[in-house]
């Protein structure tokens, strides 16, 4: 579990000008490790050095000074490349490409053999839901569309290190929801997800632990439990109950705590209520222009049949059963909570 | 190696695509099919035959050459500046790859056009001289320079007995040598009235006609016209063949001779002998003054070898284009490349330049600023010089062969050796620039 | 080290400049000498060259010397098959450089043509200097004298004159197209076909009505020469011409004028491959105005007097062999007054035999038999041909040279070792010489005549 996949100590990165004079430190004295298997996310506003960062540990940048492996290589090792899926910041593919040729072309540059190939082509174009769109060049593509080839081109290899620069920039709330399915998917495959971002909910919901840049500047890094969790306050979710039970309950707390506890309703997030309207509507509609119905997670992916089916339903917005113990454990925390003062 | 065929591949097809082979393939048609209705022949059909060859394939190739330092250029430099490149030196592609890729692209492409553009001029050639007799004209003849004169041994000669005689001029023996050797050399090139002068040819008896072809300037300063006896085969044969002609001096002249005069030892012996009735000296140029022209293959076996030869050339140009777009942007590429291949193409104006000093005004002292054009002139000259390779359109279309051996030498210096070079130096300096920069 | 390299690329970006500044004078003047900043729009151009001389601005001269190196290379190799279209070229390039036209037609017409053995080959090449010229050339600059000046002197130097070899093949094909166009030695030009017209001016560039006109004051000429053509265009051209130009021009007239006083009169019969040419006689007054009025309007100009007393000291000589011997006396006259020498002035008769005797009294026997025996078959020649008084004056002429050699070889020993053979034998071997050449039976049915 802790053997480290990228390790970053001192990193620094100082953009010069013409006349080789520094002109912007966008990486300054960054350290960090991604142990195999991890989700990192890499946060920051606009400009912060998260793209630079990534760029660093992609060789496309050097380093000015400071330590950085890759796999237990530099990053300008061309190997290792072999084990590296890389989505950018933008879509840079060939716009004369129709989105099969895009895949296929990159298939090449790993040596996958043609059958291999041709199988996950088929697969991730399932996957990012633009089979219909195969025969299309790529330049035509809508922002979103190009977008999800260049998630598909970074995944063609069944990278064991996966680079996203913003991966759910650009995507609709349904891509957004797929890709964070998809690292989810990765990650229990054992695969490292070093991924950046400034939408702050993404990154909660997928991110193991994640690093804060700030000015190119590390401001916080660890888990997302250790940064966000707020050990001094209790959430009580429950079913609908009658009015004297919940009176019960309350005077309860109000007994315990000695003070009045806030109660409302609980809210669906809007992301999930999208995802039941697009569903609905799907449903209704035969053709589509943009993105078609996207299938999960791209078998060769998934990896083996268990998880498989554990994803097999990422867009149906109802939490998945819990199992019997787990309910019974949920159950009794609860109990334990209202359980009225002695 | 199949990374590298990938990366041709999507450069070919977006040449494809982007309709950049269509425009090129309209270029080279207009340039085959309307230059012949424009351009002016000197009146005879040797002559309409040469200048449609000369153009219509001079055209093709420069057309290509244009368009492989173009699209050379862009292989590289545009996919920095659009970012394409990220997604390739972050898979498991070396750069020299990427380079090799885009050169090969290249190089397909330029095979293809250039093949369908020899095989369009060759059809309309073929169609335009449907009526003529071509078997004078469409022709593939190899040079062959006369044998050598010993002129060493006779100068030694000269040279002990004059010293022997202790009439040796002052000086170093060398000098004394070298100076006997210029004059005998003199000597031997050129045939005063009354006299002949003798040529030996190697050359293998083949059945076909043989050519004489001769230049020679007169003793006169007036243009008149020299009579002179052309005899060929051994001398103790007593068929030997005989033609009288008629010369004018300058003009370049040819003689045919039966090819039964050649000897059995594969030598063809040809005198020269000047019968002008006044005391006139012909002149004989040392380098090209005789030669033998023996019909050796097809033209069209000709052809194919002078298109390679092109091809060679471009391959070499795609090289030099592919390695200054991965140095620079398009717009520096593209300047920095034509400049180069001005360069390239002006190096005979060059020598005229430095050779004749004509930066210096006649007579007056040159400046400091002349000498230093002039050096600049001289530096450009010997650096473009070892690719400067005369084109092989130019013997083609006189019906002179293109050898095979040519075609590997050029082959050899400017694929192996200067391309290697220029794919050496564009994939060190690829290497080490940082592809995550903007332009 | 960018840095370096970037101050060094600005100081030699500067000096650069600095240097062009420098020689930006100079250029100025080199443009005006030459004629180069003519701003006004070519007219007559094709929208090719319009396009071509716009596009390229300042470049074209680059291009065209470029181009013009080429072109001398590849004349110095003797690869001679471009030089029609680099000329072409290069001319366009420069359509307005005057010289640069001059020279790439006299090139051709002069310098490549002589390259040739065959008389076909260095036929095209005067042509196509013609061509240049003419068709090109004159249709850019129609008010450049210079250009009709270069035209003409290739009809009058080249194919006229005698200094190439082979300028006999040359005016006889310049003949039979002559011939061909005409139907004759000049065009009927009271009716005059259409199409005919029509081909003289498009092909040839001859304008009939000016032909008419060239014809009336210098005429009449023999358009299948190519005297009246060197005269017609330097005639053209009067009217442009001034100073230096215009000295040249009248000098091309009155010189073309003398020769074709004395070699303008063709005699061709194609059945016989006879082409010979002979004095026109008619010439011989409007040249001697022609240089009259040349010699008045550039008083001072040695070369034309003496260019003039030569032409008058033949005119005497010609017109008395020709029984014209009022003129003759005139002309001898003219010379007595003009140019004054105790030669001229003895009477005509003792004139013109003293220039003979002179001459024959000097040949070898040899010679003189061959001098004979050329006149006389000179007069079974023209016999053959029906001409009887041309025969008949050579027959006068062998006889007075016969007669003239023998004078001062009377002694019969001195006859026997010196002298000619009697006249009557030397006159049956020049029948026979001539019969065996002739080929129709009439002409060989006229020589059984008597002795003229
Ligand atoms: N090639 C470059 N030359 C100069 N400065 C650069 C270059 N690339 C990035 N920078 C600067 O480095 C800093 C960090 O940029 P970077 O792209 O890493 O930010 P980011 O965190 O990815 O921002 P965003 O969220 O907008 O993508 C910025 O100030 C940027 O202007
Ligand atoms: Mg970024």
């Amino acid at each position: 579990m802790s053997e480290p996949i990228i390790e970053a100590i001192g990193l620094q990165k100082v953009f010069r000008d013409f006349w080789r004079r520094p002109k912007v430190k966008a990486v300054n004295d960054v350290s960090f490790t991604v142990n195999r298997g991890e989700v990192f996310g890499l946060l920051g506003p606009n400009g912060s050095g998260k793209s630079t960062t990534l760029k660093m540990i992609l060789g496309l940048l050097y380093p000015t000074s400071g330590q950085l492996r890759v796999l237990g290589r530099s990053p300008r090792d061309v190997k290792t490349k072999a084990r590296i899926g890389y989505l950018p910041e933008e879509s840079y593919s060939y716009p004369y490409l129709t989105s099969q040729e895009t895949l296929s072309f990159y298939g090449m540059l790993f040596d996958l053999p043609a059958g291999e190939r041709q199988q996950r082509t088929e697969q991730l174009l399932d996957m990012i839901g633009l089979r219909h769109a195969r025969r299309r060049q790529v330049g035509e593509f809508s922002k979103g569309m190009a977008r999800r080839i260049g998630l598909a081109q970074a995944l063609i290899n069944d990278p064991d290190l996966v680079i996203l620069d913003e991966p759910t920039s650009g995507l609709d709330p349904i891509g957004c929801r797929q890709v964070k399915d998809l690292i989810k998917a990765l990650a229990a495959r054992g695969k490292t997800v070093l991924l950046s971002s400034h939408l702050l909910s993404d990154v909660e919901d997928v991110c193991d632990r994640v690093i804060i840049l700030y000015n190119g500047k590390v401001q916080a890094l660890g888990t997302i439990n250790e940064l966000l969790e707020q050990k001094t306050q209790y959430r009580l979710t429950m079913p609908e109950v009658s009015a004297e039970g919940l009176q019960r309950i309350l005077a309860a707390v109000r007994a315990e705590l000695g003070n009045e506890p806030a109660v409302d309703h609980p809210r669906r997030d809007l992301e999930q209520f999208f995802l039941e309207i697009v569903e609905k509507a799907r449903q209704a509609t035969t053709e589509a222009s943009g993105v078609g119905p996207a299938s999960g997670v791209a078998r060769y992916l998934a990896g083996d049949e268990v998880l498989q089916q554990l994803l097999k339903t990422p867009e149906s917005p109802a939490p998945a059963p819990l199992s019997a113990a787990q309910q019974q454990a949920a159950d009794e925390k609860l109990r334990k909570l209202v359980e009225p003062p002695k | 190696m199949n990374k590298v065929f990938a990366i041709a591949g999507i450069a070919i097809r977006n040449a494809i695509r982007s309709r950049v082979v269509v425009v090129l393939l309209a270029l080279l048609l207009i340039a085959i099919v309307a230059l012949p209705l424009t351009i002016k022949g000197d009146g005879t059909l040797t002559g309409a035959v040469q200048v449609l060859l000369r153009y219509t394939l001079g055209a093709v190739t420069m057309i290509l050459s244009i368009a492989t330092l173009w699209a050379g250029c862009a292989a590289i430099s545009l996919e920095v500046q659009e970012r394409q490149v990220h997604l390739l030196v972050t898979k498991p592609v070396f750069r020299m790859q990427l380079w090799l890729g885009k050169w090969l692209g290249l190089l397909i492409l330029n095979t293809v056009l250039l093949g369908l553009a020899g095989v369009a001029s060759y059809t309309l050639l073929r169609w335009n001289l449907r009526q003529d007799d071509v078997a004078d004209i469409l022709v593939a003849r190899r040079v062959v320079n006369p044998m050598p004169l010993d002129i060493a041994a006779d100068a030694r000669q000269i040279f002990e007995e004059q010293k022997r005689r202790g009439e040796l001029p002052p000086g170093p023996p060398d000098q004394v040598l070298e100076a006997i050797q210029q004059s005998l050399r003199q000597q031997a090139y050129s045939v005063p009235s009354g006299l002949a002068r003798r040529y030996v040819f190697p050359v293998k008896p083949t059945g076909v006609p043989l050519v004489i072809r001769y230049k020679f300037a007169s003793s006169s300063t007036g243009k008149e016209q020299l009579a002179c006896l052309w005899i060929a085969g051994s001398p103790d044969r007593a068929d030997r063949f005989e033609k009288p002609e008629y010369a004018a001096p300058g003009g370049v002249h040819t003689v045919r001779i039966p090819p039964a005069m050649v000897d059995t030892n594969e030598t063809l012996t040809v005198d020269v002998a000047n019968v002008h009735p006044m005391p006139l000296t012909m002149v004989f140029a040392p380098d090209d003054g005789v030669q033998l022209l023996v019909q050796e293959t097809s033209f069209e076996m000709n052809l194919v070898r002078c298109l390679l030869l092109e091809l060679v050339k471009l391959a070499f140009l795609g090289a030099l284009a592919v390695t200054i777009g991965s140095v620079f942007s398009l717009p520096v590429a593209a300047v920095t490349a034509g400049y180069a291949l001005l360069l390239m193409n002006i190096g005979g104006y060059l020598q005229t330049l430095i050779g004749q000093k004509m930066i210096f005004s006649a007579g007056a002292q040159p400046g400091i600023l002349d000498l230093l054009v002039h050096w600049i002139y001289v530096i450009l000259y010997w650096l473009t010089k070892p690719f400067q390779q005369p084109s092989a359109l130019e013997p083609l279309a006189a019906g002179e062969l293109v050898s095979w051996t040519w075609l590997g030498t050029i082959f050899l210096w400017q694929v192996v050796v200067a391309g290697g070079a220029v794919a050496a130096i564009g994939v060190w300096a690829f290497n080490r620039r940082e592809l995550g920069l903007p332009e | 080290m960018r840095r370096w390299l970037a101050l060094v690329l600005i100081g030699i970006a500067g000096g650069s400049f600095w240097l062009a500044g420098t020689k930006q004078q100079p250029l100025l003047q080199a443009r005006r000498d030459f004629h180069l900043s003519r701003g006004e729009p070519l007219e007559n151009t094709p929208p090719l060259v319009a396009f071509t001389t716009v596009a390229l601005g300042g470049f074209r001269g680059i291009i065209a010397d470029l181009l013009w190196l080429r072109a001398s290379q590849l004349q110095q190799d003797g690869k001679y098959f471009e030089l029609v279209q680099l000329a072409d070229w290069i001319t366009k390039l420069e359509p307005r450089m005057v010289h640069v036209w001059a020279f790439h037609g006299w090139n051709m017409a002069y310098n490549v043509s002589v390259l040739f053995n065959e008389p076909t080959d260095r036929w095209r090449w005067v042509r196509q200097g013609i061509g240049l010229l003419r068709d090109e050339g004159l249709k850019y600059n129609p008010g450049e004298p210079r250009l009709y000046r270069e035209l003409g002197w290739i009809y009058q130097h080249k194919m006229s004159g005698n200094t190439d070899q082979m300028n006999v093949y040359y005016k006889r094909w310049w003949a039979d197209e002559m011939e061909a166009l005409f139907e004759g030695p000049r065009p009927d030009y009271q009716r005059l076909a259409p199409d005919r017209a029509e081909r003289m001016k498009e092909v040839y560039k001859l304008d009939p009505a000016l032909m008419e006109q060239v014809e009336r004051e210098y005429g009449p000429l023999d358009w299948r020469l190519p005297q009246a053509h060197a005269i017609y265009w330097a005639w053209r051209a009067l009217p442009l011409a001034r100073g230096f130009d215009k000295v040249q021009l009248d000098r091309m007239i009155f010189q073309t004028m003398a020769d074709a006083a004395f070699q303008g009169d063709l005699f061709s019969n194609p059945v016989e491959g006879v082409f010979i040419t002979g004095p026109n006689l008619a010439l011989i007054s409007k040249t001697r105005r022609a240089y009259e009025q040349a010699i008045a309007a550039n008083p001072g100009e040695s070369s034309m007097e003496s260019g003039h007393r030569n032409f008058l000291r033949t005119a005497v000589l010609v017109l008395y062999t020709h029984h014209r011997l009022a003129e003759a006396r005139d002309v001898l006259e003219d010379l007595r007054r003009r140019y004054p020498a105790p030669e001229y002035n003895q009477g005509l008769d003792r004139y013109v035999f003293s220039r003979m005797t002179e001459f024959i009294q000097e040949l070898g026997q040899r010679e003189a038999l061959n001098m004979v025996a050329g006149t006389l078959q000179q007069s079974w020649f023209w016999l053959a041909m029906g001409d009887e008084e041309q025969a008949q004056g050579y027959q006068q002429l062998a006889r007075s040279i016969w007669r003239e050699y023998m004078k001062t070889r009377l002694d019969p020993e001195v006859a026997a070792r010196a002298g000619l053979p009697p006249l009557e034998q030397l006159n049956q071997q020049a029948r026979d010489a001539v019969e065996k050449q002739l080929q129709s039976q009439a002409a060989k049915d006229r020589l059984t005549k008597p002795t003229p």
